[in-house]
């Protein structure tokens, strides 16, 4: 399934390191969304969620 | 569970600079930035040093691509935390009303095919990982 998956993605033009990265983003999301609703993050307001959209582009995130 | 300490952070440093980016932002300090505070010895800077490579670093994808790619991990995790904040950094980058329908339908949104292709190798990493 995923490796049948995975060619019908190169044969739409995904790269191999496009595969990698988002691969990378999607593993690394998989952990993050687990603390956050295991410590039951509280959830901003939409204005709120715009501002920190803001500083997250500016500052990144390391 | 949301622990006082990582509330109000769990040393002096972390307190002032929690209430010092709250006024700069104008809102609460998102729970996530606060846990990213908490014991720095355990996982807040290696964990962010990986999430800066992954979003931020060299990529043929762009920043909002890779935003919209972590707000369909969270919408598949039922993470509204996530949604809402990765969703909201996408938008600066593409229009709202094509994040909207990926987050809706991704097999049907205006996005390239590599883009909705890859969202499925993702989906099922995400929800079918069983081999």
């Amino acid at each position: 399934m995923k490796a049948a998956q995975a060619q019908a993605a190169i044969a739409a033009g995904t790269t191999r390191q496009q595969l990698t990265d988002a691969a990378a983003v999607a593993a690394l999301f998989n952990i993050i969304t687990r603390y956050a609703n295991a410590l039951d993050f509280a959830i901003p307001t939409d204005a709120e969620f715009e501002k920190a959209a803001a500083m997250m582009l500016k500052r990144g995130y390391a | 569970m949301r622990l006082p300490e990582i509330e109000r952070g769990d040393s002096l440093r972390s307190r002032a600079l929690i209430r010092i980016i709250s006024m700069a932002l104008g809102a609460r300090l998102p729970d996530a930035a606060r846990v990213a505070f908490y014991h720095k010895d355990f996982v807040g800077p290696v964990l962010g040093a990986w999430t800066q490579d992954a979003m931020r670093g060299p990529s043929e994808w762009s920043v909002a691509e890779r935003e919209l790619m972590a707000a369909m991990v969270a919408k598949w995790n039922s993470c509204p935390f996530c949604v809402g904040a990765h969703r909201a950094i996408a938008v600066r980058g593409m229009d709202n009303a094509v994040a909207d329908a990926c987050l809706t339908d991704y097999h049907t949104a205006p996005i390239s095919e590599a883009l909705r292709a890859t969202l499925a190798v993702l989906e099922t990493m995400t929800l079918h990982l069983t081999n």
